[in-house]
């Protein structure tokens, strides 16, 4: 076959000379190329590792954000002061770098924040976010570039299909955050094991939900129904009553769920949707604690002012948590949770949350990543995740290792519950462990 | 059992306390609207103006929450003025759609404003705390917490005061007559541009109302008035455009229903609910429930 470029395509030579002029300029090009290569290829060298933060940085939910970023600040400036990344390939210690993408707290924000990550600032993996629904927005695209992702929201989508297998499109992804499906089945274990002995000691326990209508929010619910099937747990869900998110009113709902008597009420959303729930329960629709126990709610919740704003009244309620942020679990386990307080709070004057915990652990993920990928090579260090095998960080796992299952490509965290008592002294709530027994400072107790 | 008596009577009520804030907001759209003809999609980051200003006053100065929701008032009142003064008035008579960009403008810029001024301190939601928050009246078959009473009290009262002020006073005919023919109420000798300030600040002090009186029974922030005024531009077309009564039953209709739309059928319905409501209302009466009287 004839090769159109080599032969009639090609240029005839200008007779008089011009095609040796036109011959020097191609050289020229090509060496100026080379040069540029070379310098790329310098830069490409020296350059620091590049982490990605998916985050709120404005928006409704810029606060959580801004807890994400320091957090994330922190474990950058520990890894760095620490002897930074060791690259295998490069032969060298590589300091970190982050950049931010800001979601704006919508989808369409963390198509834009995902794109600024990979095609402006070029990182090598992306991590972090708060909102489900704005992590799953930034998916298409880091599939399209093939880039390491470690979401911290809570949703099982990141890693598996609708109907909940596991989605080999996703093998870039790496979740890491206790999904709602974990939540939910430690739900129905905790009220059946700790609440129903109280509450309903001879009968069924009769169960409400109030939950987000998103992703987030059924995923809860569907780990909870699905553990009651598997365990044939003795409880009858007696109503399951949805909100939008960003709704503030919950009264209607709360009204009906009143009028059907259950034992617990099981209220979920973020922080400050969980917050008007509860005071909205008691304060307004009249549901009596003594009668009706209220939570367990999400981890998410668990923030410094949670406990300020949620006041007296959450005295009782229970939250099914993976990080506290004022009670510290047993064991020498927890230690680095104290150690990790300590210096956020010394370094910002405030305590952290549960989603700036999760990026902090995440970075240090990334780096431990980098290091056995032994390169910058996004498909090594996709590689090196799968493999990833490092003692548990400040989140607690099962097993105390931080390892991504290969049939999900989750982590299993340790869940743990807490009931909030009244601190006088304070004028605040304060939690204290209660389930599962292992970890358990006391146990369950009836408000009355 | 949640068809009992007691159990529909407290929906009811939920739905005539947030009807009562859709209808104060509608109120002052309406107002607006019908003397000026200028559509305001602004309407909920000034109501959202007013609940933070009465939650700075209560949470920063320690000023009673229901005195401040009267400053808060004002203070909207005298931004709504400034907005008209400095915004609409010089684009009377250009293309509507520099109005519809103006008014889209001021959203940004209030939203963004309120964003950085308290997200930083109160995270996604603050709420107003009266010395009321734990206090219940016993009325048999429910309870009601005093803040609902004052407010459903309270919104009347300042409704009884705009009745007044619209139709008892040589001003509020004036405002009527320039809603009602501009060119001829300037032929009169009506100042129409005064009664376009007049309007303005009253709707903004309205919505500085129904903001600081949602700020107390629920938590917001400063995205939260989106929603409330899409729902106040329905009621104004529930009730009939340019009508103060349309806006008064259209904004407690909308409420109601929404509440029992939320009750019977879940959360996820309550949006939609009303809005086959507005849908219905308007197959049957093209005009709203209220023929805009001319």
């Amino acid at each position: 076959m004839k090769n159109r470029l080599l032969d009639s395509d090609r240029p005839t030579p200008n007779p008089r000379g011009q095609g040796r002029g036109a011959g020097a300029r191609a050289l020229g090009l090509a060496m100026a190329g080379l040069a540029a290569a070379l310098l790329l290829g310098a830069e490409a060298e020296a350059r620091n590792v590049r982490l990605g933060l998916l985050t709120s940085a404005t928006g409704p939910a810029a606060a959580t954000g801004e807890d994400q970023k320091r957090a994330v600040s922190l474990a950058r400036e520990e890894i760095n002061a620490g002897g930074c990344v060791f690259v295998k390939d490069r032969n060298a210690k590589v300091q970190l770098d982050l950049f931010i993408g800001d979601d704006q707290t919508s989808r369409e924000g963390a198509v834009s924040g995902v794109t600024k990550l990979i095609v402006e600032d070029k990182v090598d993996l992306v991590f972090g976010g708060l909102g489900s629904a704005f992590g799953m927005a930034a998916l298409p695209l880091i599939r399209e570039h093939v880039v390491p992702y470690i979401p911290t929201p809570s949703t099982p989508l990141f890693t598996r299909t609708p109907e909940m297998g596991p989605d080999p499109s996703k093998a870039m992804v790496f979740h890491y955050q206790a999904t709602g499906l974990m939540y939910g089945a430690a739900i129905a274990d905790f009220l059946v094991g700790e609440v129903k002995s109280v509450m309903a000691p001879d009968k069924t326990l009769r169960v409400a939900w109030l939950y987000q209508d998103s992703p987030f929010g059924a995923e809860f619910f569907r780990g909870f129904s699905d553990r009651l099937k598997e365990a044939n747990h003795p409880v009858e869900v007696v109503a399951t009553e949805r909100f939008k998110v960003g709704e503030t009113d919950y009264r209607p709902q709360l009204t009906k769920i009143k009028a059907l008597a259950p034992h617990a009420l099981v209220p979920m959303g973020f922080r400050g949707e969980t917050v008007a729930m509860l005071q909205q329960a008691v304060l307004d629709v009249g549901l009596d604690p003594k009668r009706i126990h209220l939570g367990p709610v999400c981890a998410c919740a668990d923030d410094p002012l949670y406990y300020k704003d949620l006041g007296k009244i959450g005295q009782s309620t229970t939250i099914m948590s993976l990080y506290s942020t004022y009670a510290i679990p047993k064991g020498p386990a927890f230690a680095r949770w104290a150690r990790f307080r300590d210096a956020y709070q010394k370094k910002f004057g405030v305590l952290p949350g549960l989603l700036g915990v999760s990026a902090y652990d995440a970075v240090y993920i990334a780096a431990r990543a980098v290091e056995l990928a032994g390169s910058l090579d996004r498909a090594k260090i996709i590689e090196a995740l799968g493999k990833l095998q490092m003692e548990q960080l400040v989140l607690p796992v099962r097993g105390g290792k931080v390892r991504f299952d290969p049939k999900h490509r989750e982590v299993e965290f340790f869940l743990f519950a807490q009931q909030m008592f009244w601190d006088e002294k304070l004028g605040e709530l304060r939690p204290v462990i209660i389930w599962p027994a292992e970890l358990g400072e006391a146990r369950y107790r009836h408000p009355s | 059992m949640i068809l009992d008596p007691g159990v529909l009577l407290q929906v009811l009520i939920w739905g005539l306390v947030i009807g009562s804030v859709y209808m104060l907001l509608a109120t002052g759209l309406t107002l607006i609207f019908g003397v000026m003809k200028v559509i305001n999609f602004a309407h909920g980051e000034l109501m959202m103006t007013g609940a933070f200003l009465t939650f700075l006053l209560w949470h920063a100065l320690g000023l009673h929450p229901y005195l401040g929701v009267f400053v808060s008032m004002a203070g909207v009142g005298l931004l709504g003025i400034a907005v008209e003064r400095l915004g609409f008035r010089p684009l009377r008579g250009t293309a509507k759609i520099n109005e519809i960009f103006l008014s889209i403008a001021l959203i940004l810029i209030l939203q963004n404003a309120l964003a950085r001024a308290f997200i930083p301190y109160f995270r996604e939601y603050a709420q107003i705390r009266t010395p009321y928050a734990h206090r219940v009246f016993d009325l048999g078959l429910l309870n009601l917490r005093y803040d609902f009473a004052i407010l459903l009290g309270l919104t009347w009262a300042v409704m009884l005061g705009l009745y007044l002020l619209l139709f008892r006073t040589e001003f509020g005919r004036e405002m009527r007559g320039t809603s009602q023919n501009r060119l001829a109420a300037a032929l009169m000798g009506i100042d129409v541009g005064r009664i376009d300030t007049a309007s303005f600040g009253i709707g903004a002090g309205l919505a500085a109302l129904a903001g600081s009186l949602y700020g107390i029974i629920n938590p917001f922030s400063p995205y939260s008035g989106t929603l409330p005024a899409i729902k106040a531009f329905a009621v104004i077309i529930l009730g009939g455009l340019g009508s103060i009564r349309g806006a008064v039953l259209g904004g407690l209709l909308y409420g109601v229903v929404e509440g029992f739309a939320t009750f019977f059928l879940g959360g996820a319905w309550r949006d939609a609910t009303a809005f086959i409501l507005l849908l219905l209302v308007l197959l049957v009466r093209p005009e709203g429930i209220f023929r805009e009287r001319a």
